[in-house]
């Protein structure tokens, strides 16, 4: 299964408790996908913009 | 919105060199690291955008993100401070199709406002009360906001009630109870037909009478406070019990355990399942298991899917 396959590329056997890097590997690859997605959104905003967000996205455009 | 995303890169390379430093293992701190270069090559928040918009079918990946990212935020926190269940991993079992479901009902997001805008759309020019809309437009704000809630929660009521007891209905809201472990997002495994029809019947007494201002407000508000009924969040404000369904409430209506079964519907006020013989909440305590009683449901989402549309086998 796809999600096994995740944990085990992306998980380990160390201590996952807060300074031992576990939650600061998450959020970097959670905001890393976040970020990136957002980008690809900006690119084709036809394709990959709902409509009800149109004009947060006109306002985007004129922002620049 | 541009300043968001340049956080959101900013924030993935600090947190990816933050891990880099600490951890053995750098497969996390390096994806987040790419994917933010990736971003910030592509042009990151300063893409100009050139083409004209227009109003024509579109897959909602940007409303994905932003719901994703503010749910996150706002949930993950407290369930990682205060949970009820302090062994539950954030990446608990079948994490990934709970993600999957939530992509579902956010890419096609122009078919599913259609589809649960239909029957309240269709009926409610049948079914509109005029004269009550104006009385209700005159009250103040607050009162409006209560009558809302209140109307809603009794039509969620009724047909989260029907989906339990119809034994075709069940077969599609089963789903939604086959989460083994809940957290906010264990509350977006829903079936589509499941998602569209509840959402659907909240809307058509609503809409009689409810202004649009109204209908907003109470979607940001059951969006919200649905999702955190399903955390996995331990603190409970005692007084408020009776009053307002809190997250202990709603994990009684998910146990497997046989003295809750088919109890406590209501998703915000615990006093209409009091009205109706249905409430069900023990003193201080959290329930052992989740999940289904006596049935088992395939796992991922596309089996799930199909699964309430297949022959029940003979049992």
């Amino acid at each position: 299964m796809l999600e096994q396959r995740i944990n085990e590329i992306f998980g380990d056997e160390d201590p996952a408790g807060f300074g031992t890097g576990w939650w600061s590997g998450v959020l970097s690859a959670f905001f890393g996908l976040l970020s990136f997605g957002a980008v690809i959104c900006l690119h084709f905003p036809q394709l990959l913009s709902s409509p009800s967000f149109a004009p947060i996205t006109r306002c985007l455009s004129c922002a620049c | 919105m541009r300043l968001l995303i340049q956080a959101v890169i900013v924030g993935a390379i600090l947190c990816g060199v933050a891990s880099a430093m600490l951890r053995r293992k750098k497969v996390l701190a390096l994806t987040g690291i790419l994917f933010a270069l990736l971003a910030s090559l592509l042009g990151g928040a300063s893409v100009p955008i050139n083409q004209d918009l227009h109003n024509g079918p579109a897959i909602g990946l940007d409303w994905f993100l932003l719901d994703i990212l503010m749910m996150t935020l706002i949930f993950s926190p407290i369930e990682v401070l205060w949970p009820a269940y302090r062994e539950q991993s954030v990446f608990r079992s079948e994490w990934l199709t709970d993600i999957v479901y939530f992509l579902s009902t956010h890419l096609p997001l122009q078919i599913t406002t259609f589809l649960i805008l239909l029957p309240a759309t269709q009926l409610s020019s049948v079914l509109n009360i005029p004269v009550l809309t104006r009385a209700v437009g005159h009250l103040p704000w607050i009162v409006q906001f209560f009558l809302a809630v209140l109307v809603a929660d009794l039509a969620e009521y009724a047909i989260h009630r029907a989906f339990h007891k119809v034994p075709f209905m069940w077969r599609f809201h089963a789903i939604h109870h086959s989460s083994k472990a809940l957290d906010w997002i264990a509350g977006s495994r829903s079936h589509i037909v499941d998602d569209v029809a509840v959402r659907g019947f909240i809307l058509i007494p609503m809409m009689c009478v409810f202004s649009h201002n109204m209908l907003v407000a109470y979607l940001f508000f059951v969006n919200i406070h649905a999702t955190w009924a399903h955390c996995n969040y331990g603190p409970t404000i005692k007084w408020l019990e009776p009053f307002l369904v809190q997250p202990r409430y709603h994990h009684w209506h998910h146990t497997s355990q046989p003295e809750a079964i088919d109890r406590n519907f209501a998703i915000h006020f615990p006093w209409i399942d009091r009205l109706f013989g249905t409430h069900y909440l023990p003193e201080d305590k959290w329930p052992d298991h989740y999940g289904l009683n006596n049935e088992t449901i395939p796992a991922g989402f596309w089996r799930q899917t199909f699964y309430p549309l297949t022959r029940s086998k003979a049992t």
